[in-house]
């Protein structure tokens, strides 16, 4: 993989409702998580990671837990709640929809118009 | 739900700041190192990967920054540093802080004690239950319109039992009362006469005992009294037993069977005991005695005005019925209104006199942040060079601005409290509720309020201005203030004279009218003059004949005192009271038709050597004199008013008149002779129609104090003891009280005026005091700011005195523009004052012109100091100064 996509504006916050509704997650976590889902297709600026996950968190559609990481480290991880799980659902609804709109438009031949 | 998550996020994150932040800077450790820990299992050497593992992070502090905002933290977070700046710029410079603080706090706590009292005596409510239902019920003459006075027994009888819009309705007089509970000294209590229905009105009940019933008015009712809480613990030590007990009042026996609430002292503060009034028969049906206070409690539902169009109808038909109730209309006046009466416009210009106290501390303390401006330009610029946006700036600035008033106002409430505690010390007796008067929480809430609103109102102007500043000259000039700046300080100073201008023309017209007041010529030598009250038992009161008898020898023995000079009695004191007001007939004369005023005069009954004791002179005709007995004709001597106002075009000696009464008319009195005028409403009031009747003739209707005076050759005080054993010598049971001097009298009339004008005065003096540091302010900067100038034109040849001029000029140009703005709004708003103003007007030129004059020199003095700096600049220290 050469060249990474830069993420759409936006949908950073989606992927990350997808990543934790899979299993509860720590920050890094979550990065690699994505990384690994995309095939490390997508560029994600790190240091926008936190904030994001922050901002969910006060809008309550996730919630976050100390615990601890694989190599007996503290760490915060961070879960789905219910209002998340709803927001995922609608969320990717809408993405489905635009891609597919989206999709639509740039396949279309000059003929089809 | 969510929203729930959020408020908890955001609590947590105010509260727990400081473990949000620790646990913020542990998870992104984590992240750092697990991914280092990655790196160094592919191969990279444990430094080299954690170096890479920052880098690919990117900036940890604006992440931080941004989770911070994410949480909604960032405004109290920033709040906060703004709190920690401010407190740190205002410990830099503390020689500022202080002044500034002051300023603000001299605005404050004065605000805040004349806020406290206001709170009190008009804000709140009265300490009776539902007071604002309660009324009081007045008479007025309708043609000319005169101020309220008391209702006749026959008119408050029929009013108590035919009207439908009160739920209760009660009457009150004084009637001090002369105890002889079994101990020598006899003591006087103050007493009121009150109907059964007067605890019930007020919604009062007794603490022990039980309130008056109807029985207790009926004639030849046992006599029952109710005791105040504190004759209860002066007297009975707070014993419970004290109901059956028997009280002495006036050689008759009442027997106690209430004690009133603790507080409760309606309607006069002092008020000793309460007994029902007995109307005798005669009375009931008096038409003109005017003398029964009448409170009423409205029925729920009814309004004033329903109420006051039913007492139209009353008053409609007595004037229809009784000649006597002609032109007399009944009139509803709600009681917090007469408590507050002719305190609530002092209040209230005292109100504004210091909210513009604090304006124009707040004025000058903006003047003193604009000079520190200057100081500050670099360190702001900086800040805007590293990226603080001119909101943010601006925040800050005001927070420093904010905290300061803060400062300032902790300050003011410790000025406020002291203020206080003078009030009360001072207090002239006038002011209502004084004693209730505290710091409670309106008041902080108050002050609060306000101290934040100065500073935001000190703070804009010069955060606005720095925040506009350009940075990059700033910064590279590092030049000092802005001419925008010293413009603006200007236009603060002009403000600051103006408003300071404002105050003293207002101090300054108090203090006039004050003067004029204490020349008003009084009608009587006040000077030399002692007076004494005393009671009459009233057994003795009834029997005129032993009335006459006591008083002739009263008198004889104190007029043989070594130093009197003349004896008189009268049944009130000169200037404090109106004596008793009576409608007339004049013989002769037809009856004034409907609708036409009813003539009246206030009587005393006086001793012949009343008129000489007083120095009132005789005008014409004669005085009376002890020949002036029962057994001839009834005699008067009436004032110049009287005489004027009723027999304008003719002599009145040898005129007669008699007071108006139902059933048989009372004797013809023969004018005698008339006497000069005397202010008995108070000096500011003219004199009013009135007329002396001898006691060897009459005695007063109802027992009143009589006062003696007593003319001395040298002090009065000195003769006071010989003068109460004289009266002892004659009547062992006639207590003798309010022994004062006439001028303390008149002092005691003058002390509330006094209270306001000093007050006042103190005011405006903090006012000018004010404005002229802002006026030095601003000139001493200039001055130091235009050295390398000054220093230019010496050297060029310009002697001292030219620099002397040039320096007075821009502070009389600031000075005068002040002074004329200030008399123009003086004109707009001093006629708000002229209730409280005496024979001037509330533009009287003489006071204006004063007060501009003393406001030139007070900005000459403060020019000056500057000027003369700027005197001694040596042209070779100026020139290199830089």
């Amino acid at each position: 993989m050469d060249k990474q996509l830069q993420l759409l504006q936006g949908t950073l916050d989606m992927l990350i409702l997808k990543a934790v509704s899979l299993g509860p997650l720590h920050g890094y976590g979550v990065l690699l998580r994505i990384q690994q889902i995309s095939k490390d297709c997508l560029e994600i600026q790190q240091g926008s990671l936190y904030p994001a996950l922050y901002r969910l968190e006060h809008q309550g559609w996730i919630t976050s837990e100390w615990g601890e990481s694989e190599n007996k480290r503290k760490a915060k991880y961070y879960q789905l709640t219910a209002a998340g799980k709803h927001r995922l659902q609608t969320e990717a609804e809408k993405w489905n929809r635009m891609a597919e709109v989206i999709g639509g438009i740039l396949g279309t031949r000059p003929e089809e118009v | 739900m969510r929203l729930w998550s959020r408020v908890r996020s955001w609590v947590r994150a105010t509260l727990g700041r400081s473990r949000m932040e620790s646990e913020m800077d542990a998870e992104l450790r984590f992240h750092i190192e697990a991914f280092a820990e990655d790196l160094v299992r592919n191969g990279v050497p444990r430094q080299e990967a954690m170096r890479r593992a920052r880098i690919e992070f990117g900036g940890i502090e604006r992440a931080k920054e941004e989770c911070r905002h994410a949480r909604g933290t960032n405004f109290v977070e920033s709040l906060i540093q703004d709190l920690r700046y401010g407190l740190r710029m205002l410990r830099r410079f503390p020689g500022f802080t202080l002044v500034a603080a002051f300023s603000v706090a001299l605005g404050i706590g004065a605000n805040t004690a004349v806020f406290s009292v206001v709170s009190t005596v008009l804000l709140s409510p009265l300490p009776y239950a539902d007071a604002d239902r309660l009324v009081l019920v007045k008479y007025r003459t309708i043609q000319p319109r005169s101020g309220p006075f008391e209702l006749t027994p026959a008119s408050y009888l029929e009013l108590r039992r035919a009207n439908k819009s009160f739920e209760g309705i009660a009457d009150f007089t004084a009637s001090d009362f002369n105890s002889s509970g079994g101990v020598d000294q006899p003591e006087r209590l103050s007493g009121q006469m009150v109907s059964p229905s007067f605890f019930s009105v007020l919604k009062v009940s007794p603490l022990i005992g039980r309130g008056f019933t109807d029985d207790d008015e009926k004639d030849g009712a046992p006599r029952v009294a109710i005791l105040s809480y504190g004759l209860w613990q002066r007297h009975y030590g707070g014993q419970a037993n004290v109901i059956g007990e028997t009280l002495t009042l006036d050689d008759e026996h009442y027997e106690v069977v209430g004690v009133a609430p603790r507080g409760f002292d309606f309607p006069r503060k002092g008020t000793d005991i309460w007994v029902p009034k007995i109307f005798a028969a005669s009375e009931v049906h008096d038409r003109n005695s005017y003398y029964l206070n009448v409170i009423a409690r409205l029925k729920t539902g009814v309004s004033l005005d329903h109420a006051q169009s039913e007492l139209n109808v009353f008053a409609h038909n007595w004037a229809e019925s009784y000649p006597e109730n002609r032109s007399l209309a009944l009139t509803l006046m709600p009681l917090r209104d007469t408590v507050v009466q002719g305190f609530q416009q002092a209040l209230v210009v005292l109100q504004a006199a210091v909210a513009f106290v604090l304006l124009i501390a707040c004025v000058n303390v903006a003047n003193l942040l604009l000079a520190r401006s200057a100081v500050r330009e670099k360190e702001i610029a900086s800040r805007a060079a590293l990226g603080a946006s001119a909101r943010r700036l601006i925040r800050q600035l005001l927070t420093e601005s904010v905290i300061l008033a803060l400062v300032g106002g902790t300050l003011g409430l410790l000025l406020a409290t002291l203020g206080i505690r003078i009030l009360k010390l001072m207090n002239p007796g006038t002011i209502p509720r004084l004693d209730e008067v505290t710091i409670d929480s309106p008041v902080l809430a108050f002050t609060f309020g306000i101290s934040c609103l100065a500073g935001f109102a000190f703070g804009l102007a010069p955060a606005l201005g720095l925040a506009r500043l350009d940075v990059q000259r700033t910064l590279k000039e590092g030049g000092p203030g802005s001419g925008a700046a010293q413009r603006l300080r200007g236009v603060l100073v002009v403000a600051e004279i103006a408003l300071s201008l404002v105050l003293m023309v207002g101090a300054g017209l108090l203090i006039r009218s004050f003067l004029r007041l204490q020349n008003v010529s009084l009608g009587f030598t006040p000077e030399h003059l002692l007076t004494l009250q005393m009671r009459l038992p009233k057994d003795e009161a009834q029997d005129s004949t032993r009335v006459a008898n006591l008083f002739r020898e009263v008198i004889e023995r104190v007029q043989a005192v070594h130093g009197v000079q003349v004896v008189g009695v009268a049944t009130a004191l000169p200037v404090m009271e109106l004596g008793i007001r009576s409608s007339l007939t004049i013989e002769g004369r037809t009856e004034p038709s409907p609708g036409q005023p009813p003539r009246l005069a206030n009587n005393r009954v006086v001793s012949p050597g009343y008129f000489r004791a007083l120095g009132i002179p005789l005008i014409e005709g004669r005085l009376p004199s002890t020949q002036d007995s029962t057994q001839v004709l009834p005699v008067a001597v009436i004032n110049r008013a009287m005489a004027k106002r009723y027999w304008s075009d003719e002599n009145p000696v040898g005129k007669r008149f008699r007071l108006q009464a139902s059933g048989t008319p009372p004797p013809w009195l023969t004018v005698v002779g008339v006497v000069g005028d005397i202010h008995q409403g108070g000096l500011d009031t003219a004199p009013v129609p009135e007329f002396y009747t001898p006691f060897t003739q009459d005695y007063p209707p109802f027992a009143v104090p009589l006062v003696l005076f007593v003319r001395t050759d040298g002090n009065p005080w000195r003769l006071i003891s010989e003068v109460r054993e004289q009266i002892g010598a004659v009547e062992k049971n006639l207590p003798v009280f309010a022994i004062q001097t006439m001028e303390d009298v008149l002092a005691q009339w003058l002390a509330p005026r006094r209270f306001n004008l000093l007050l006042m005065s103190v005011f405006a003096g903090v006012a000018l005091a004010l404005a002229a540091v802002g006026i030095y302010g601003v000139v001493s900067y200039s001055v130091s700011q235009r050295t390398r100038e000054l220093g230019v034109r010496v050297a060029l040849g310009a002697q001292p005195r030219d620099l002397l001029a040039l320096v007075i000029r821009q502070g009389l140009v600031l000075a005068v523009t002040g002074v004329v703005m200030g008399l123009v709004v003086s004109f707009g708003l001093t006629r708000w004052l002229a209730t409280l103003l005496f024979g001037i007007s509330a533009t009287d030129p003489i006071t204006l012109a004063s007060v501009a004059s003393l406001f030139m020199l007070v900005a000459l003095f403060a020019c000056y100091l500057p000027a003369r700096r700027a005197m001694k600049v040596d042209p070779m220290v100026a020139l290199r100064y830089e």
